[in-house]
């Protein structure tokens, strides 16, 4: 990922083996923070606390992980249906599904890894060459112009 | 020694038919020479056909002179005077043609040692020879002189003649007239001749006339020089025509100027002490330059149009120009010709290609070897006449084309069309003119040019050679067509062979069934244009388009109610669609002999349909199609007043199909009579005599009555009620006898509505598909107009037979005011009744008459599929009973219509999946198969079955057909199962075809990625956030998803709407991974971005546990109050919407969070000031998280300035600027991702970088 481009607030189109080869140095922070991306779900562990998932889009495999928050009484929950809409998006994870994933990126044991934000399914499977031509549009133009 | 046998011209004339001789294979042998008488006992077959020249038993030869003919010779025309020379003996003179000519033959005695000879007219003692082989007849004599040319008898005159000409002979024109001034007298007079043109040397010996003749190599030959040979040298043309290519002197010549038309030539005339004589040991070449014209040599495989086109060796085309080029005589199929200096075209024709040889002034033919047939083709030479005129000023490729559409026309239309009406006259051009004329582009014509000015001005020559690129469709005969279509249909299975086998992944019920196989040719394709009547075939009842080559099925979706079978139409946009299932057996047992080529058409070779199981057949649009000749029409010739009868009004209820009466053979027809039913009105109207209302006294009185009591007025009996009816040539007026009751309602009822049947025999076919279920048409009725007595027509049961023009359609309008409307539609024989018994309008006013009428019409309606589902599940069961058709039972339930596409069809008695197709078509079973038919309507499907014949199936039936099935039977089988059945009363008719996709079949229109990217440039491609501040203020495409949300106002409706809230503004922060931006909109698109018209299922799915008690608790706070209706718009967040702001008005939610994970810092505020519940805020936090979890999306938009985004300042916070920001964009479209479309754009915004 070209250094000239630095949006830290925007999820960044990628295809995995691009975010895999990003080195992430402590000392210099990232061009970019949060990244999208679109692939199929080949492996699942599911918590109580949070859904552990592998995304592979056919350049690699990146691990993903989606909060889950914890369900609090009725009472307190009313107003903010966040935690319902997590544990739905959650149930939306299964194998072998296609999903577009935004989220923050993040290291856990020294790997890199999508703390989820959201998850949206898609049902098109021409989903995935659009998704990969957007990459390279936007790769070409914003992240490493010639 | 054996002896020779030798007789006389005169017994060869008296003989009279075609002969040949030989004296020996030897030329040289001599042996003594014996006087025979020649009959018919020394023929070798004295009987022969007479196809062929008759050899004659005895070694025999003719003894002549060869010399010009004399002015005198009566007997030698046009082409005589070209080609041909005399050869006389002492008993009579004839035309001779030498193969192998010596110029030196002339005014020698010869031997004609090998000959045929042909009769020209039979009976007036003429004849041509043909001399293949002939010697001097004194070889011992002295060496004969040099070869010379003169006039002996005018050497001594007086005439003052001093230029001369010494050259290479490159090209000689045919003879042909001028009108010439006589000098002295000043009497116009015609002057014969024709003009050479030599390439002279220009050295000093040449121009001094002592031409050096030891080397040729010192002569150049390249200026070129124009001899006119007139009166009396103009007899020499057929020699000097076959002295191309060798040089000669020339003495005895005049400069002259010779004035022709509005142009003067200076050129060396001819005179009476001209000379020519050749000069052999000159040799030369004629330059290469000229070589392109060419040189061809082949044998005649082909002469027609009277000889303006002659087929060479099966393969090239020599267009003649003028059919005294040729020899008449001795051209015959099979002779060798040469031709020099021609023009080359390869023309490149919609349908084929040709190669074609263009004679022009210069062009030379001469013929070297003689056809052993004697067959003659008839050259003409004629008066030129408009249509010769108009082939002269066309280029080489669009000549061709006239002349073959010349030959499709006379071959098309022979039947309907007189010669003079096809090719005109010499002043008038023909149909075929007319049209080529408005076909053909302009560049395709030429400028006209005299012979002499052509001649003299070659280099300029408006013929051109080379490569010829053209559009002309191929004015196709039928027959012809059919045989390509057959031939298509065998290459077609032959490349399916090849790639697949016969699929079999059709499934019904879980038994898969052969794959059936259609193919739809575009008309572009096949480079051929369908002309012709439609008819109805007496035979079949099917539609087709028909000329006297042959006939093909059509499919014509918009065919109109008034078509002329007298018509012709040209059909230039259609669709030929092939299909049915494998062919069994050897393709190559299939021989056509190319039908599209040209020596087919102009062989008028006939072709007739010879796969069986091959449904062939056209669709076309009517709107599409000229019509080129069309009768004089009568509109007014209904309703029928010569007789002043009576005609009914009536509407189609139904037609009935073909029926299977007889077994199935090709000569027998299929039906001898159509059905259609009708419900006839109780009216009848009747044209007044001088188109004045008639009776009016009457309808006065019942109108009086009318108005004091309706039911009193019903019991007087018939109404008189005037009508009027206007037709395109003006209105005419009519009567109208009515039977009316009116009813409680008020509305206008018939005493009864009666159905009869209309039959229509075979020779009326035409007008039984003419038919439209539903239309409106009147009907003569043979009864007079009566208006005290009922007409048998409306007894229950009647029958009637349709006669020629007893049905006219008209369309019904209820208009009160005639001059308020035109007549709608554009056919001529429409009749449209303006003003149906407007003169009622007292009694009940107009929109009661309709109602009445509409409520006399029995229900009609087609279901589409979905909708024949739906009403197939809410039947109840019960109602039809259970029903056996197995057992034989008679089959209960309701007729109903449907109509969808054909997804698939087979034959219900096929159970196995190794069935292949040629198994079902095997046996063919006289009374039909069970078939089943599979129609969708998009993603739904109904089966119907039934017993049904494949030569009954209607033109176009097939998979991919769109099609509507009337009278279908909805019943249920034994297990309460519901079902559609066909009856023997279900017609099908079919609306459009459409081509299958065949699986396994590699589609070629994928690999042509190229071409799907061009057809998408018209796209604007996406553009990104990051790029907004180079940008101008122009409206781009981004795709992106909603991030979060800045402010979202939400009212409600002062006025009762639905949805009854309304968005002012909402501000969102969209990513689209280039970089943020806010992005505005309102209302609808708002709405859209909010998700607020989807049905929240998952808001109230049961295990989405806490959020189940939402529509609870929201009817418990009074925010629904009414639980009963969960439907559709009530699912929707809207819908909660609607009931929140009915107590706020407006509420203002405003994002103040920094974060753009979570939405927690959102603010609320009421526009009423009460407080929110926490419903209400749960509500709010729900569309809000909902959309920022959404799916990607095309947004349109505008980039909005700094003093647009002003007027927001309230709205927007300092949190957005946080949040990185910094461009806003006004939304104006919103629309979901088309990945294939987009992705394609995609690419091509990456190719160009």
């Amino acid at each position: 990922m070209a250094t000239g481009w630095r949006c830290r607030m925007t999820h960044a189109k990628v295809v995995a083996a691009e975010l895999l080869s990003v080195t992430v140095y402590p000392t210099s922070p990232p061009s970019f923070s949060r990244a999208e991306m679109l692939g199929i779900v080949v492996s699942l562990e599911s918590k109580p606390k949070f859904l552990k998932f592998l995304l592979d889009d056919g350049t690699g495999c990146v691990p993903c992980i989606l909060w889950l928050h914890p369900l609090l009484p009725p009472s307190e929950s009313d107003h903010d249906p966040t935690p319902e809409l997590l544990r739905h998006q959650a149930r939306t994870v299964r194998l072998g599904e296609q999903l577009r994933v935004r989220g923050r990126i993040t290291v856990y044991r020294g790997q890199l890894q999508i703390t989820v934000r959201d998850v949206f399914v898609e049902k098109d499977p021409n989903m995935e060459t659009f998704h990969r031509l957007d990459c390279v549009r936007i790769a070409k133009r914003c992240y490493h112009p010639s | 020694m054996e002896t020779l046998g030798s007789f006389s011209l005169s017994d060869l004339l008296r003989l009279s038919r075609p002969v040949t001789g030989t004296a020996s294979l030897n030329p040289t042998s001599s042996r003594p020479l014996k006087r025979i008488k020649l009959d018919q006992n020394l023929l070798l077959n004295p009987n022969p056909s007479r196809k062929s020249f008759t050899p004659i038993s005895l070694p025999v030869l003719l003894v002549g002179t060869v010399n010009f003919f004399s002015e005198a010779s009566s007997h030698h025309t046009g082409s005589c005077l070209n080609h041909c020379l005399s050869f006389s003996d002492s008993s009579a003179t004839i035309c001779c043609y030498i193969a192998g000519f010596d110029p030196g033959v002339i005014g020698q005695e010869i031997h004609v040692m090998a000959w045929n000879y042909l009769p020209i007219k039979q009976g007036e003692g003429q004849g041509v020879l043909e001399i293949i082989q002939w010697r001097f007849s004194s070889p011992d004599t002295a060496p004969l002189p040099d070869f010379s040319l003169s006039l002996e008898s005018a050497q001594d005159s007086g005439v003052k003649a001093s230029s001369f000409a010494f050259g290479l002979v490159k090209s000689v024109s045919l003879t042909f007239t001028l009108p010439i001034e006589n000098g002295k007298t000043g009497e116009m007079g015609d002057s014969v001749g024709f003009l050479a043109e030599l390439l002279t040397c220009m050295c000093d010996k040449c121009a001094k006339m002592r031409p050096s003749n030891e080397k040729s190599g010192l002569h150049r030959f390249t200026e070129s020089k124009v001899i006119y040979f007139i009166k009396p040298t103009h007899k020499w043309r057929p020699v000097i025509a076959k002295l191309v290519g060798k040089v000669m002197y020339l003495w005895g010549l005049k400069k002259r100027l010779v004035v022709v038309g509005k142009e003067s030539y200076v050129m060396l005339v001819s005179t009476i002490k001209t000379k020519v004589s050749l000069c052999d040991s000159v040799v030369s070449d004629l330059p290469t330059d000229h070589s392109k014209r060419g040189a061809y040599r082949g044998i005649v495989t082909g002469i027609y149009l009277h000889g303006a086109v002659i087929e060479l060796d099966k393969k090239v085309w020599l267009l003649i120009h003028d059919t005294l080029l040729v020899p008449h005589h001795s051209l015959r199929i099979g002779a060798t010709v040469s031709v020099r200096d021609f023009h080359l075209v390869h023309a490149n024709f919609a349908w084929t290609k040709v190669i074609i040889l263009g004679t022009c002034v210069m062009t030379s033919l001469c013929i070297d070897s003689f056809a052993v047939s004697v067959k003659k083709v008839l050259v003409k030479t004629e008066e030129k006449s408009a249509l010769g005129t108009f082939l002269e000023s066309l280029n080489l490729s669009a000549k061709f084309w006239v002349l073959l559409s010349v030959s499709c026309f006379k071959y098309k239309f022979r039947a309907v069309l007189s010669d003079k009406e096809l090719l005109g006259s010499i002043n008038n051009a023909g149909l075929v003119q007319t049209y080529s004329s408005r076909s053909l582009a302009p560049d395709v014509f030429r400028p006209h040019k005299s012979m002499f000015m052509a001649f003299c001005n070659h280099d300029q020559c408006t013929y051109s050679s080379g490569h010829d690129q053209t559009k002309c469709k191929l004015i196709v005969p039928l027959s012809n067509f059919v045989g390509r279509c057959e031939e298509l249909w065998i290459s077609i299975q032959s490349e399916m062979s090849e790639s697949y086998e016969v699929h079999c992944n059709n499934t019904c019920d879980g038994i898969s069934y052969p794959g059936y196989r259609r193919r739809i040719i575009p008309s572009d394709d096949i480079g051929c244009i369908l002309m012709g009547n439609i008819q109805a075939c007496s035979s079949s009842g099917r539609l087709q388009l028909v000329d006297a080559t042959g006939n093909i099925d059509v499919v014509i979706p918009d065919l109109p109610s008034d078509l002329s079978v007298q018509t012709i139409y040209e059909v230039k946009d259609y669709e030929v669609v092939l299909e049915g299932f494998g062919i069994e057996g050897d393709n190559s047992m299939y021989e056509f002999g190319e039908p599209l080529s040209s020596r087919a058409i102009f062989k008028r070779q006939t072709y007739r349909k010879r796969i069986h199981g091959l449904m062939l057949y056209v669709q076309f649009y009517l709107k599409d199609s000229v019509c080129l000749a069309s009768p004089s029409r009568v509109p007014s010739n209904l309703p029928h007043s010569e007789n002043h009868g009576a005609n009914h009004l009536l509407v189609i209820s139904h037609k009935f199909p073909l029926t299977n009466k007889f077994p199935f053979s090709s000569a027998m027809s299929i039906c001898s009579s159509l059905f259609a039913e009708a419900l006839i009105f109780p009216c009848k109207f009747k044209r007044s005599e001088n188109g004045e209302l008639i009776q009016l006294g009457k309808f006065q009185h019942a109108l009086d009555f009318s108005k004091r009591d309706h039911k009193k007025a019903s019991e007087k009996g018939p109404w008189l009620a005037p009508c009027s009816l206007a037709s395109r040539n003006g209105g005419v007026s009519a009567t109208t006898l009515c039977q009316f009751n009116v009813d409680s309602s008020n509305y206008l009822v018939a005493k009864s509505l009666a159905r009869i049947l209309l039959e229509f025999k075979c020779e009326n076919f035409f007008s039984y598909q003419m038919l439209r279920i539903g239309g409106y048409y009147f009907l003569n009725c043979s009864e007079g107009f009566n208006p005290t007595r009922v007409c048998k027509c409306w007894e229950k049961g009647g029958s009637f037979v349709v006669t020629g023009n007893t049905l006219q359609s008209l369309s019904l309008s209820f208009s009160d005011d005639v001059n308020q409307k035109e007549p709608s539609r554009t056919s001529s024989d429409e009749l449209v009744l303006l003003k149906f018994l407007s003169e009622l309008h007292e009694i009940v006013d107009l929109k009661s008459v309709s109602q009445g009428i509409t409520n006399l019409l029995p229900p009609s309606q087609v279901l589409s599929v979905s909708s024949c589902l739906q009403h197939m599940f809410h039947q109840s069961r019960n109602l039809y009973g259970s029903t056996d058709l197995g057992a034989q039972r008679l089959g209960q339930g309701d007729l109903i219509s449907v109509c969808g596409d054909v997804e698939y069809f087979h034959d219900n008695d096929c159970d196995s999946v190794s069935l292949t197709a040629s198994k079902c078509l095997k046996i063919p079973n006289p009374r039909g198969n069970n078939i089943c038919i599979h129609l969708a309507d998009g993603n739904q499907m109904v089966v119907i079955r039934g017993n049904l014949s494949r030569k009954l199936f209607p033109i176009g039936f097939g998979v991919g057909a769109s099609a509507t099935f009337h009278r279908l039977l909805l019943t249920c089988s034994s297990n309460r199962k519901e079902k559609l059945l066909l009856t023997p009363v279900t017609y099908i008719e079919i609306t459009s075809v459409r081509k299958v996709k065949t699986n396994g079949v590699p589609n070629q229109q994928m690999f042509k990625v190229d071409s799907l990217i061009e057809s998408l440039c018209h796209l604007p491609p996406l553009g990104l956030f990051s790029d907004l501040h180079n940008k101008d203020s122009k409206v781009t495409r981004f795709c992106c998803r909603i991030l979060t949300l800045n402010v979202l106002v939400l009212e409600s409706c002062i006025i009762e709407s639905s949805p009854a809230y309304k968005i002012p503004l909402a501000g969102f922060v969209l990513d689209d991974g280039s970089a943020l931006c806010n992005c505005w909109t309102d209302n609808d698109l708002a709405s859209t971005l909010l998700s607020l018209r989807d049905i929240c299922s998952s808001f109230f799915s049961s295990d989405f546990s806490s959020l189940e008690r939402a529509p609870k608790r929201l009817l418990a706070s009074g925010l629904c109050h009414c639980s009963d209706d969960y439907s559709n718009y009530k699912n929707t967040v809207g819908y909660y919407l609607d009931h929140m702001l009915k107590k706020h008005h407006k509420v203002i939610v405003k994002n103040h969070g920094v974060s753009l994970d979570i939405c927690q810092d959102l603010l609320f505020h009421s526009g009423s000031g009460k407080v929110f519940s926490i419903l209400e805020e749960r509500l709010l936090n729900y569309i809000i998280l909902s959309s920022c979890h959404g799916p990607t999306f095309i947004a349109t938009g505008l980039v909005m300035d700094a003093s647009a985004t002003k007027q927001f300042d309230t709205y927007s916070s300092e949190s957005a600027v946080l949040r990185g920001c910094m461009q806003n964009i006004w939304i104006r479209e919103v629309a979901c991702v088309d990945p294939l479309k987009d992705a394609f754009n995609l690419i091509l915004d990456i190719k160009n970088g």
